[in-house]
């Protein structure tokens, strides 16, 4: 598939985390277990807890492991809730607490009502839990933590026997596994992965392994990843949406080093890039194209309006003109029918001093009478500026009354200003001619040598980018403290201030201070500035553009990529490719484009670390290692044993391409001949509880089931060891 | 009696909101499904046993989606015709529950445990909880661009983090010494001041 081809990529919607229905209230307790004394199993596990009677196909209650206790405002009551009932109210999944600290448990409080929400939910009626507890515990839970447990059971629900027993163990058995047979358990959960070998009927927990990191790390580490990658995302990223980009999205890499390849290369990235949208609000005043439309014709409708009132003015202001002329020209015309001294006084009425005047101003409003007539007719019109004449300025002073004097004095200024015009205007004459006549020759040179011109262009084109990038280095030097630069600077800073400043000159017998009487002394101060001298760097881009135009059009070899522009530019970055994608181009503008994620290398980086746990920073040996290690601390024949059983089990493996995964670097660290078999388990999740569900069932279950008594007698820390449990210790 | 319960649905997986199926390869994946979770009051006529069932108030916002437990009018139904509605604890009635039991208040944190373990000189081939933590890595450490998660082959030595190219040490240039810092904390390499 073509890049071509995926010009709409799909996008996925992000969404919470799933909302449980809340479990049901069981009505039938007499009719099932009253009096049966059938033992209730618990897996007791960070992330769910899952419950049921131990002849259950499935376990009853299956609940996140979170408890909310918040005092409600509005009826003033104090509020419990446990495990999905959380989701139904909002103050309740911000309250959330679990009982665990990592996969032990701890807060017992929370436990004891983890503990009656699990019998409440069962249908227990009695005065105490008649019913043997089978509970899954952490491998090498510590003491501490399993005395508290038992307390709590024995004490708190009168229970009349406890067993303790490890989650992975009683998946393998829930697998029709054997443990004379022997195997080896990897076991990825919420917080940790254990490796656990089985040899010899039991658990062998002298050599078995775990490994910090687990789907809450998982979650943890991919918010974090999003959180950086996107610092400016309008929305905040919560755990739910991690966790759901974690279970959807992410997969275990076969060859990591070859899938990084494919993700840094622009061709397959698409394929593998995922789009994430968020929910967002598009803002009010986008307008629609039929708005759009619209506002269009009335800003024409304007335009049409505005030209007419334009036109009606222009007409009225040639009729205005038109009469002043004629009422100028009447004044002019009634001199003959009046007195002279009477017509000077109509003249003084209309503010004219004399004749000469009059017969001006005639001049000027016909002009403009033409003007007008000629802008509505549309006509252009070619002004004819005649050269002003100054007849006085020649004339000496002593020829002259002072009315004239006066007259010459604004003659004279008149004149310089009209020289200084003409001047100037030759100035830019001249100026454009020579660049005429430079371009004339280039092209010429051009026409002539193109290889030559070419090859100079290109060198000065060159020499051109080294200022450009000279200017940028010299301002990041500055900003560095250390750098040469930033040191003379300072010394330049020092000299100033200080009372003895060195001069640049050695003066013998002369101590004083001339600075400033040469001009360019003051340019000390430009360069100790640390201000940008943007004007400079402006000036030296656009003539370096100059060339870039000239070379793209010329130079065959020189492509738009190649320029200053686009190298720098940051939409051709790596960096920009992996936070906006290549398909679609991504618009700063569109509001659905800003709320948007992709997720590509994070796909293969967070399920990485379980192999690879230096990526995390947790100093411990990945997955694969662990297992090659402990499987050759047994001897040939065991080794053959565990390899034939390798036994995958916990939420957590249930990404996609984990099985393969190891069974590709497993072999690569066994012996060729090795009869290496992973097996994965029915359901990651469920068989915990269904293997301890049969075991609960044996004979074996009450044998070593720990009763009221001996906890009376040897304390809760007490625990008989059987194959699936934990090793006693005092 | 051996009584062959059904397989509960307790965790619905009904019509979804819009969310497009992610496409990983692996079947065996189960689909966390995102549900429109409402709730309804229980209605009246409960056929519920003796226990008092107190409803808060959020079940009037809410309403649940029954149940398919039920398969056959001859098996018992387990849980009768009630809906389920979130649960305040501290208004249920808990018969077996020792009332005299007192709720130990203070907790030791898993640091503070295995801190008192370390302490007890249990003999070295017994194993514990912090013995079987899983011991350093041999093999030398791939080294991974802190900014892109691809291979790095440079490390900055002003920041110390670690770069892929040339281009993404431009973009380390630009950043903020608290986004260093927090680049550095995601491998746990950041300077951690107590």
């Amino acid at each position: 598939m073509s890049l071509r081809e995926i010009s709409q990529p799909k996008i996925y919607n992000i969404a919470e985390r799933r909302n449980f229905t809340p479990n049901c209230t069981a009505t039938d307790y007499e009719f099932v277990a009253f009096n049966t004394g059938i033992p209730i199993v618990i897996d007791n596990g960070s992330y769910q807890c899952r419950v049921g009677w131990a002849n259950d196909v499935s376990p009853r209650l299956q609940f996140d492991s979170m408890v909310s206790k918040y005092r409600d405002r509005k009826i003033n009551q104090s509020v419990l809730l446990v495990g999905n009932d959380i989701y139904t109210d909002a103050t309740a999944k911000s309250n959330a607490k679990t009982a665990f600290d990592g996969n032990v448990v701890y807060n017992f409080e929370t436990m004891e009502y983890i503990l009656d929400y699990i019998f409440f939910k069962l249908g227990i009626n009695t005065d105490n839990v008649y019913h043997p507890i089978l509970m899954t515990e952490p491998v090498c839970n510590p003491n501490h933590s399993r005395r508290l447990m038992s307390e709590l059971l024995f004490e708190g629900y009168g229970v009349p026997s406890v067993c303790y027993g490890i989650d992975a163990l009683f998946s393998f058995h829930a697998n029709n596994l054997s443990f004379d047979e022997g195997g080896i358990v990897a076991s990825s959960g919420h917080t940790t992965t254990h490796v656990i070998p089985i040899i010899g009927g039991r658990d062998v927990l002298e050599h078995s392994k775990r490994i910090s990191y687990g789907g809450l790390t998982s979650t943890d580490y991919m918010l974090k990843l999003m959180q950086l990658k996107y610092p400016t995302f309008p929305t905040k990223m919560t755990v739910n949406q991690a966790q759901h980009l974690v279970h959807n999205f992410t997969y275990v890499a076969q060859d990591y080093f070859k899938e990084l390849k494919e993700y840094s290369n622009t061709n397959s990235f698409a394929l593998k890039d995922r789009i994430i949208q968020f929910p967002y609000v598009p803002p009010a005043n986008e307008k629609t194209e039929e708005e759009l439309a619209r506002q269009e014709e009335r800003r024409q409708e304007q335009a049409r309006r505005l030209k007419e009132q334009a036109a009606k003015l222009r007409i009225q202001k040639l009729k205005d003109l038109e009469i002043t002329l004629e009422s100028y020209v009447q004044l002019k015309e009634s001199r003959s029918s009046m007195k002279k001294s009477e017509w000077i006084a109509r003249l003084k009425e209309n503010r004219i001093s004399d004749e000469a005047e009059l017969d001006e101003i005639i001049l000027k409003t016909e002009k403009s009478v033409q003007r007008a007539r000629n802008k509505l007719l549309g006509i252009d019109e070619v002004e004819i500026k005649e050269e002003p004449t100054f007849p006085l300025v020649d004339t000496p002073d002593d020829q002259l009354n002072d009315a004239e004097k006066k007259e010459k004095k604004k003659q004279i200024a008149a004149k310089s200003l009209h020289e200084t015009r003409q001047r100037q205007k030759e100035a830019k004459e001249l100026a454009r001619r020579q660049q005429e006549e430079e371009e004339r020759a280039e092209e010429q040179r051009r026409v002539n040598d193109f290889e030559g011109w070419l090859n100079e262009l290109k060198s000065s084109y060159e020499g051109q980018l080294e200022k450009v990038k000279n200017l940028k280095r010299k301002k990041e030097q500055l900003m560095d403290r250390r750098s040469h630069a930033s040191q003379l600077r300072m010394k330049s800073i020092a000299n100033l201030a200080s009372d003895t400043p060195q001069q640049k000159r050695r003066r013998r017998g002369q101590d004083e201070d001339t600075f400033g009487m040469d001009d360019n002394d003051w340019s000390i101060y430009k360069e100790i500035s640390k201000e940008e001298d943007a004007w400079e760097e402006e000036e030296e881009l656009t003539q370096l553009r100059d060339y870039e135009n000239k070379l793209l059009q010329y130079d065959p070899a020189f492509l738009p990529e190649h320029t200053f522009d686009a190298i720098n530019s940051q939409q051709n970055s790596l960096v920009f490719m992996l936070t906006r994608g290549v398909v679609p181009t991504y618009d700063p503008e569109n509001f659905g484009q800003m709320h948007q994620l992709h997720v590509n290398i994070e796909r293969i980086r967070v399920p990485e670390a379980l192999f690879q746990p230096s990526i995390i920073g947790l100093d411990q040996a990945g997955v694969v290692e662990t297992i090659g290690d402990i499987v050759n601390r047994f001897d040939c024949d065991d080794q053959r044993k565990m390899i034939k059983s390798m036994f995958v089990t916990g939420g957590h493996t249930q990404t996609p391409g984990l099985l393969p995964r190891l069974e590709t670097s497993l072999r690569s660290i066994l012996p060729s001949d090795a009869p290496l078999r992973i097996i994965h388990a029915n359901d990651p999740v469920l068989d915990a509880w269904r293997g301890a569900a049969l075991w609960a069932k044996t004979e074996d279950f009450h044998k070593y089931a720990v009763t009221r008594q001996e906890y009376q007698e040897y304390g809760g820390e007490y625990l008989k060891e059987h194959r699936f449990g934990n090793v006693y210790r005092i | 009696m051996e009584i062959e319960q059904e397989e509960v649905d307790s965790t619905n997986t009904s019509t979804q909101m819009e969310i497009e199926e992610p496409d990983n390869d692996n079947p065996s994946l189960q689909m966390d499904v995102d549900t429109a979770i409402t709730f309804e009051p229980p209605l009246p006529a409960t056929s519920t046993t003796n226990l008092a069932l107190e409803e808060t108030s959020e079940a009037s916002t809410i309403t649940p989606t029954p149940s398919n437990a039920s398969s056959s009018s001859e098996t018992y139904s387990p849980f009768g015709s009630s809906f389920p509605t979130p649960i305040n604890l501290h208004l249920v009635r808990k018969p077996f529950k020792n009332p005299h039991y007192k709720t130990p208040k203070k907790f030791k944190t898993l640091k503070q445990i295995l801190a008192a373990e370390r302490n007890l000189n249990t003999p070295l081939d017994v194993p514990t909880y912090s013995n079987i933590e899983a011991p350093p890595s041999i093999r030398p450490q791939k080294k991974y661009c802190d900014i892109t998660g691809l291979e790095a082959k440079y490390t900055d030595p002003k920041t110390r983090l670690r770069y892929h190219s040339a281009e993404v040490y431009k973009e380390i240039k630009q950043l903020a010494p608290g986004v260093i810092q927090d680049y550095l904390g995601l491998r746990h390499a950041a300077v951690v001041l107590r």
